[in-house]
């Protein structure tokens, strides 16, 4: 019966969920004072699909007024504005989150079983950042033809990962998947930009995952699910290579048809200024208790109030 | 003379003629008038009247490096009586609706606009949570956008929340015509009005007192609505004010400069959204209850033209009745299934921008071209939660005189109709409203756009 599923073999037993804690800060720096800052939070853990939300905890600075509320992809998301004069704004996300410690399983299907779901219209069109057709012809090429699901998944995501050269400072937040194509450059929302529109050209509905990658201290990442007909929403992602991640491997926060639906910040602000500076820090231990947020987040909010202050 | 001045017949509702070309009857008393002056005559009355609009600064501005009268056609528009009944009624229950809405959403837990919508709104201000204005009156100047589909069925196409203009345009247009052509209403029982009496007890009975101390904030002489902020400044005997004249003291008061000494402000008729920036510590006045707001901060969450589409529930919830006006039947296109349906459908559909104001953004699927329908639908799937998308309606035309060829021309209609809330919550609906017509061929009526004005009456017995 393994040999059918294929994937990665399950675990003969699941030693039951992992907590993790997490942390979250960005701070951005303006050239002039600011009258308003109006934006939406993405930096909450998403529920479900192996991920049980257990504590979250969020600091703005200035404090400003906020309401949560879902979008329409079910990400927990909290409107932030802030009227108060301000020359730096800090946001601080923390909280633990229980993940599934066992392995995704799933056999391969026809790519035909995945055309036309209902999910297919959000999940195949044209987004701000990806325009499937615009690598239409590339997606053919690495795909070789292949009628399988997962084996197109891991033939575009292996090959995104091994030839797409992971370089900061080529790209930006507005660099869409023909762009990324071409320079063949990029960071993990550029490599996932760029499988989810070849993936989106062969008929495969699949979608955008900001989050935190376990383990790692830095900053947010971002990859993708695909949509299978048995399964549901299965993991791969580009930068690391891997098709079928753990989840434990992530704390997800967003998802979105490409980063714009997911920007764990995003909004406007008014100033005669410039935003001059933006830091980020994330931070994924597995640890039942909140372990560096408070500390760490209020230092960071101090640091910000001395520079504001200054 | 009566067939030097031919009156064509047009496809869809014509206000002017019926269905065989013949004048309506409650328009037949203007149409003697026209003939009898004819062409000639009504082309020099129609030159004297709009040179006067010229003179007296009778502008709506599109750009403000540009002078610009405010086009106007002076054929009236004639509203029946009856009509108006229904549409008085209409607009009464959906201010106070979308009042008890607003009260919700900053004070209570409303659930029937979903968060998503209510949250993402532009206008929807986290920061006014809490907050109860002088009489739970967050609505106190309405404008409402209606479009007539004929036989006195008036649809509505936007409720303006904000700071809507245009009803000294209402006033000047028929100021206008009873001066330049009186001919035309000799033969009519026009329903009057009293607009300073209305704004004036309106203003005591939100601030509570008999002499309030009231000013108009105006964005200055190059916003689009000048002619306006200077007109009812004028009309109301209160002064006109820039953000730069108020000040808020140490007592927390809003205070407005003079030569003589700086007088404390009762209540701020509010012609600008972004108060704060203009007036610092403005908006913790008037979350203090140290002035009061006309409109009241974060009204402009239920203009939003997504909300639109729950007025009919909200109607339902806080007041218990179903609503007397029909609306535009709109589509939500966050929610897939109606976004699929939206671009199979788009050649019968008007797509707007959600925060667009002043027909900006505006797009008539009907009426556009191959290339404006692919770029249209790359917009929506693109982001599909900045647009809505509203059915095309058939609405009416009424007739424009053409000064130089001396004929009626058919053009689209529609009507934006004011009323006021008082601190009471007592609703004054005003007796006609500023009907703007289209340029021709279009279907976009707001001034913004360059559309023109035209006076409107409603007659109490208008078939002699």
């Amino acid at each position: 019966m393994q040999a059918d599923l294929g994937g990665p073999p399950p675990l003969s037993i699941d030693p039951g969920p992992l907590t993790a804690s997490y942390m979250y800060v960005v701070r951005y720096g303006y050239s002039d004072t600011v009258l308003h800052n109006d934006n939406q939070l993405r930096i909450f853990p998403r529920e479900g699909e192996g991920q049980t939300l257990l504590q979250s905890q969020l600091w703005t600075l200035p404090p400003g007024n906020g309401v949560s509320f879902r979008d329409r992809f079910g990400n927990s998301v909290q409107r932030y504005r802030v009227v108060e004069n301000h020359t730096s704004l800090v946001v601080a996300a923390a909280g633990l989150v229980g993940l599934s410690s066992g392995h995704p399983v799933a056999g391969d299907v026809g790519l035909d079983e995945v055309r036309d779901v209902p999910q297919s219209f959000e999940f195949t069109s044209i987004s701000p950042l990806v325009d499937p057709e615009s690598v239409a012809a590339l997606a053919a090429e690495v795909s070789g033809g292949s009628d399988s699901l997962l084996e197109v998944v891991r033939r575009v995501t292996r090959w995104v990962h091994e030839e797409v050269l992971y370089l900061r400072g080529i790209t930006n937040v507005t660099t869409t998947a023909a762009q990324v194509a071409e320079v063949m450059e990029g960071v993990c929302q550029d490599k996932s930009h760029l499988a989810l529109g070849m993936l989106r050209s062969l008929g495969v509905p699949c979608r955008y995952l900001s989050g935190l990658l376990t383990g790692q201290t830095g900053e947010t990442h971002s990859w993708l699910e695909f949509l299978h007909p048995l399964r549901g929403w299965l993991g791969a992602d580009p930068t690391r290579g891997v098709v079928l991640p753990p989840a434990r491997d992530y704390v997800r926060f967003a998802v979105g048809r490409d980063y714009t639906d997911v920007s764990p910040v995003s909004g406007s602000f008014l100033s005669r200024g410039e935003s001059e500076d933006c830091a980020t820090i994330a931070s994924v231990r597995f640890s039942s208790d909140l372990e560096f947020a408070l500390e760490d987040g209020l230092e960071l909010l101090e640091n910000a109030y001395v520079v504001r202050n200054a | 003379m009566a067939s030097e001045i031919s009156a064509p017949a047009t496809p869809g509702y014509n206000e002017w003629t019926d269905s065989s070309g013949q004048t309506r009857s409650h328009y037949a008393a203007i149409a003697n008038a026209a003939a009898s002056l004819g062409p000639a005559e009504l082309a020099q009355r129609w030159g004297r009247a709009n040179r006067q609009v010229g003179l007296d600064a009778f502008t709506f501005y599109l750009d403000p490096r540009r002078y610009r009268p405010a086009p106007t056609d002076w054929v009236p528009r004639v509203i029946p009586a009856d009509h108006w009944e229904v549409i008085s009624a209409g607009v009464a229950q959906r201010l106070k609706a979308l009042n008890r809405f607003l009260l919700d959403l900053y004070n209570g837990s409303q659930d029937v606009v979903p968060d998503e919508v209510m949250y993402t709104s532009y206008y929807f201000y986290p920061e006014v949570q809490g907050f109860r204005p002088p009489g739970d009156v967050f609505v106190q100047i309405y404008g409402i956008d209606l479009v007539h589909l004929g036989e006195g069925r008036y649809v509505v196409l936007e409720d303006n929340l904000r700071i809507p203009s245009g009803i000294t345009y209402q006033i000047k247009a028929v100021d206008m015509v009873s001066s330049h052509v009186p001919e035309f209403g000799a033969d009519y029982d026009i329903v009057p009005y009293d607009i300073r009496q209305a704004y004036h007890d309106m203003f005591r009975s939100l601030c509570g007192t008999d002499s309030p101390v009231c000013v108009l904030l105006t964005d200055g002489r190059f916003g689009s609505a000048f002619f306006e902020h200077r007109y009812l400044s004028e009309l109301l005997s209160i002064p006109l004010v820039e953000g730069a004249d108020l000040y808020v003291g140490y007592d927390g008061r809003v205070y407005a400069r003079t030569i003589e000494q700086d007088i404390p402000v009762d209540l701020i008729y509010r012609r600008v959204e972004d108060l704060e920036m203009f007036v610092p510590n403005l908006r913790e006045a008037y979350m203090d209850n140290k002035v009061v707001l006309v409109n009241g901060l974060g009204s402009g969450a239920a203009d939003d033209k997504l909300v639109f589409m729950w007025v009919p529930q909200m109607i339902q919830r806080y007041l218990g009745e179903t609503a007397i006006l029909e609306q535009a039947p709109s589509f939500n296109l966050s929610d897939p299934d109606s976004r699929r349906h939206v671009l199979e459908n788009l050649d019968s559909l008007v797509i707007k921008a959600r925060q667009g104001y002043g027909g900006i953004g505006v797009y008539v699927m009907p009426d556009l071209g191959p290339g404006d329908r692919t770029r249209v639908t790359h917009h929506i799937l693109q982001n599909p939660e900045a647009f809505i998308a509203q059915e095309t309606l058939d609405f009416s035309n009424h007739m424009v005189f053409n000064d130089q060829s001396g004929q009626l021309e058919p053009r689209y209609i529609d009507l934006r109709v004011f009323a006021i809330q008082d601190g009471n919550g007592n609703v004054t609906v005003f007796p006609g409203g500023l009907t703007r017509v289209a340029l021709a061929g279009g279907r976009i009526t707001n001034n913004s756009s360059g559309g023109l004005c035209k006076p409107t009456w409603v007659v109490r017995h208008p078939f002699q």
